[in-house]
């Protein structure tokens, strides 16, 4: 092990690990807009719910690598062509927001029957409804499953070395075939992630047990 | 108007193929306190919850403060929603708010009052209910009778033409049946429209000025507090009567 290589390589690690930051953060807060959208118009059965639920399977069903190829090698043969970073964020908000709504409705869906007839009983309207009750209780419901798909995403970023996207793997992959030193970045590239997915994971869980006290004491 | 609030007429409801109200044709006097009682799964509930529109029935019309609404109209139900207060069984509040928010929600987002205005009555009802110093209190703060006080105000905020209450003391301790009886039996003597499902036998017999019974979902008899509970008419009514004085 060599720290001289390490510290080399220190400078093309923090670009990555800021690439990949940048990438997870916008492509996550799509998915989860993405998802609470399609978590509402299933929940409430609004016309097209079809259509969402058959995103979410096949969305669900296919690998994040497919559907990189799909849209970076594949949609340019219809004329559309799409930046390397841009069709990662696009990967993964049709990914992530797929799992996210997954994790939505079954927050939404969890919200007591009877604090919806409360909420009718008091004259609110559906939007209402939904703004002030339904939301507010099903996203706490939905807090360990959305925590664990924000971890699950931020590792799937790994694979948008496939389209040359200098993040970790690809920064990795590229020092290892021009030093031969596999131990050293193998090193810097499971730290980079540890970095960033052991913090985070601590804090979710911080974070749902203070919501979930919050709103319900238990 | 009629001195009726409420005019049900033929109403009829299926769980899948079983029929939970048969054929039920009731009236609900103005400013007077109705009650509804009958064995467990005798349809009470069910029929309470058709009264604001909770319920969908399956046929039969509903004529509320004067208008006659088809079964499973939802943007009337809406409208009417507004003028009828609910209170349930089990503790209805929204966890996610404090005592003031819930009461405050449906004053201030959907009747658009000023909120002045609301904080000061919501104010005034809760010292009526004494609850005057727990307003930021969130509901998992509160005892079961505190939540169903809480209840009964944020429905009363509203102006309620019409107050349904669906076994308000069933999930309580005795000891906190009481404070909630009285509470109903004030409001009785304000001249309150009420339907009130219970199974107090003597604090229905203290506040119905009508009862209506039931039995697997038919109406077995209806006539005034007074009659029902000294001279029932029927022999399944009276049963009844006996089972429940013990």
């Amino acid at each position: 092990m060599s720290w001289a290589y390490i510290q080399q390589a220190m400078p093309d690690y923090i670009k990555a690990f800021w690439l990949r930051l940048k990438l997870s953060t916008i492509g996550i807060a799509g998915a989860v807009l993405v998802g609470i959208v399609a978590a509402f118009i299933i929940y409430y059965k609004i016309p097209g719910h079809r259509i969402i639920l058959s995103y979410i399977e096949i969305a669900r069903n296919t690998p994040l690598l497919i559907q990189l190829f799909f849209i970076y090698y594949g949609l340019p043969i219809t004329g559309i062509k799409i930046p390397a970073q841009q069709t990662a964020i696009i990967g993964l908000v049709f990914l992530g927001g797929a799992y996210m709504s997954d994790a939505f409705l079954g927050g939404l869906r969890a919200v007591p029957k009877i604090q919806i007839e409360s909420g009718r009983a008091i004259g609110l309207s559906t939007f209402q409804l939904s703004r002030f009750v339904v939301f507010p209780q099903g996203f706490i419901f939905s807090l360990p499953a959305l925590a664990a798909n924000v971890i699950f995403l931020i590792k799937e970023t790994s694979i948008f070395t496939v389209i040359a996207i200098p993040e970790i793997t690809n920064t990795t992959l590229d020092l290892i075939g021009q030093n031969y030193r596999t131990n050293e970045y193998l090193l810097m590239m499971v730290s980079s992630y540890a970095v960033i997915l052991i913090p985070l994971s601590v804090f979710l869980s911080w974070i749902e047990r203070r919501i979930r006290y919050a709103n319900f004491g238990n | 108007m009629s001195e009726h609030l409420i005019e049900v007429r033929n109403l009829n409801k299926f769980y899948g193929k079983k029929k939970v109200l048969d054929e039920i044709n009731v009236t609900i006097p103005k400013n007077k306190v109705t009650v509804l009682l009958g064995p467990s799964g005798s349809g009470k509930s069910t029929m309470i919850r058709t009264f604001n529109g909770l319920e969908p029935f399956n046929s039969g019309t509903i004529t509320l403060f004067g208008e006659t609404i088809a079964a499973n109209n939802k943007k009337q139900w809406a409208i009417i929603q507004t003028r009828i207060g609910m209170v349930f069984q089990s503790y209805d509040l929204f966890p996610n708010m404090t005592v003031i928010k819930n009461i405050l929600l449906g004053p201030l987002k959907v009747q658009k009052r000023s909120r002045e205005e609301v904080i000061k009555k919501a104010r005034d009802l809760l010292k009526e209910v004494g609850l005057e110093d727990y307003e930021n209190a969130y509901p998992r703060e509160l005892s079961g009778g505190q939540k169903q006080r809480v209840a009964i105000v944020r429905a009363l905020i509203l102006n309620p033409e019409l107050m349904l209450f669906d076994e308000v003391t069933a999930s309580l301790d005795p000891e906190m049946v009481r404070g909630i009886l009285d509470i109903l039996k004030n409001l009785a003597n304000q001249n309150l429209t009420m339907v009130i499902v219970t199974h107090e036998m003597n604090f229905a017999r203290q506040v119905a000025d009508k009862v209506i019974f039931l039995e697997n979902g038919k109406i077995i008899e209806q006539g005034d507090g007074q009659s029902f509970f000294e001279n029932p008419t029927t022999k399944r009514a009276e049963a009844f009567l006996e089972s429940m004085s013990f």
